[in-house]
């Protein structure tokens, strides 16, 4: 058996140095959550920053792709496409007939043996004629180019809207997988820390126990009034067995009982 | 000192934890690249297979302009022909109704011939639109195709797919011949019976038959106008 002052200093310091673990420990662990959740921030700030610029690039180019469509259908360019057509189509149109030929069937020659009158007539009405067939199929071509010829306004605005369509969708295609790919990384967790056991806190309070029992028991008053009794003389310290409470905190059975 | 192990056992399980994660998520950006560089290969192998393009040889690959010319050639290459045949029937027709009323060497055949030419050039005319919309409609088809196919490399996202798919497509449209029709009557005939039979009737050397008709040279009536 120990003295109890003794056990209780012993004990106190014990506990001290033990709280001073436990703080340690404690501020190690903070310290690693700081660390850890820092670099979580930085991981997330820096796919943040990547995706931003991924997203921009691709906004970019789908809005490059709607302003092309934009621009081709736009009414003065429309307008210009029409004209240009509706003068391409005329000729293609013109080239197929034989109003622009002087006698392309020998009539004018055939007509010859009808003297100067009927050849003249004739050369008078096939002028004519071709002249109505000019007019007839210049307004045919006028009127086509405002449709569905070759590069008529029909087909321009569709051919213009298709372009800029696969431009937009191309671009939003991978704007969507580059937001699912940016979602797994978002979804990376903070990491947190796993609980563990701290056994100087534990050991520091089983220490501060015995600490206030030995001193408790050290400077206990008397029955009669005397200032000190020997030990012996006193219940047994039973609580201090170290087999039995270091650690655990509580008193042993003998204590308990 | 064992404390001090199990602080950074902490710190590592933690990072490893966090890497482990974070190994998943680049895992998925790599797959997402890859998936993008798919679609912009596929893309690519469409646009290749589609869109006029000039070749080492100065030729053009694609659908160019020379493939929808050819189209509106054999357009007009069937219907041309016919309008001429039928021209050059209803000119003979004319004429030799003009030369059995005896009025071959006349106005009137001038008339009647120069009409028959407005016909004429007008249906070419219309055949040549027509030749022109049919071409657009091609042109439209082709444009079709290529957006079907696009659509479905997004579905798939396998350019090896999407080329296999282009090449039968743009086969397909290679082959197209255009839906031809025949023409029918287009040239009609002024009614020159009615001046025939009015010309027996009061020309009494028609009822003796075609002055000339036997040495082959027309009929030399003028009709003063």
């Amino acid at each position: 058996m120990c003295e109890p002052t003794t056990i209780a200093l012993i004990s106190a310091v014990g506990s001290a140095a033990a709280t001073g673990m436990s703080m340690r420990v404690q501020q190690q662990a903070a310290k690693n959550q700081n660390m850890a959740n820092n670099s979580w921030r930085d991981y997330q700030k820096r796919q943040r920053e990547a995706e931003g610029l991924r997203q921009d690039e691709l906004r970019g180019k789908a809005e490059m792709a709607r302003q092309q469509g934009v621009q081709e259908m736009d009414p003065t360019r429309q307008k210009e496409n029409q004209v240009q057509e509706e003068q391409r189509l005329t000729q293609e149109i013109l080239n197929n007939t034989s109003v622009n030929q002087a006698d392309p069937n020998g009539l004018l020659e055939s007509s010859k043996t009808g003297g100067a009158n009927i050849q003249n007539e004739m050369a008078r009405r096939l002028n004519v004629a071709s002249a109505d067939a000019r007019k007839r199929l210049t307004a045919l071509a006028g009127v086509q180019s405002y449709g569905g010829s070759f590069g008529g306004m029909k087909n321009y605005a569709s051919e213009a809207l298709a372009r800029s369509d696969q431009g937009i969708n191309l671009a939003n295609n991978m704007r969507q997988g580059s937001l699912g790919a940016y979602g797994l990384a978002k979804g990376v967790a903070p990491p947190s820390m796993q609980p563990t056991s701290n056994p100087y806190g534990g050991i520091a309070s089983s220490l501060a126990g015995i600490a206030g029992t030995a001193f408790g028991t050290a400077f206990a008053p008397t029955a009669g009034g005397g200032t000190t009794t020997t030990p012996s003389a006193q219940t047994p310290y039973t609580a201090f067995s170290p087999a039995a409470n270091f650690g655990f905190g509580f008193a042993g059975p003998a204590a308990r009982a | 000192m064992c404390m001090k192990m199990s602080g950074r056992a902490q710190r590592l399980q933690m990072m490893a934890q966090m890497n482990q994660e974070q190994e998943a998520a680049a895992q998925g950006r790599a797959q997402e690249d890859q998936r993008q560089g798919r679609l912009s290969e596929g893309t690519q192998a469409i646009n290749r297979l589609f869109d006029p393009q000039q070749l080492a040889d100065g030729s053009y690959s694609g659908f160019d302009d020379n493939f929808y010319n050819n189209y509106k050639k054999k357009y007009l290459d069937f219907y041309n022909p016919d309008i001429d045949k039928q021209y050059q029937n209803a000119s003979e027709k004319t004429d030799f109704q003009l030369a059995d009323a005896g009025t071959f060497d006349s106005n009137a055949r001038a008339k009647n011939q120069a009409e028959l030419v407005t016909q004429r050039d007008t249906a070419k005319g219309q055949i040549a639109a027509k030749a022109n919309t049919a071409a657009g409609e091609l042109k439209t088809q082709v444009g079709n195709q290529k957006t079907a196919l696009l659509n479905q490399l997004y579905a798939t996202e396998n350019p090896d797919i999407a080329s296999n798919q282009a090449i039968n497509s743009v086969k397909t449209i290679q082959n197209t011949a255009p839906d031809l029709q025949p023409l029918g009557e287009i040239m009609k005939i002024a009614a020159i019976g009615g001046a025939n039979a009015y010309n027996a009737y009061s020309n009494p050397y028609a009822r003796l038959g075609t002055p000339g008709a036997s040495t082959g040279k027309p009929a030399a009536y003028n009709v003063p106008t």
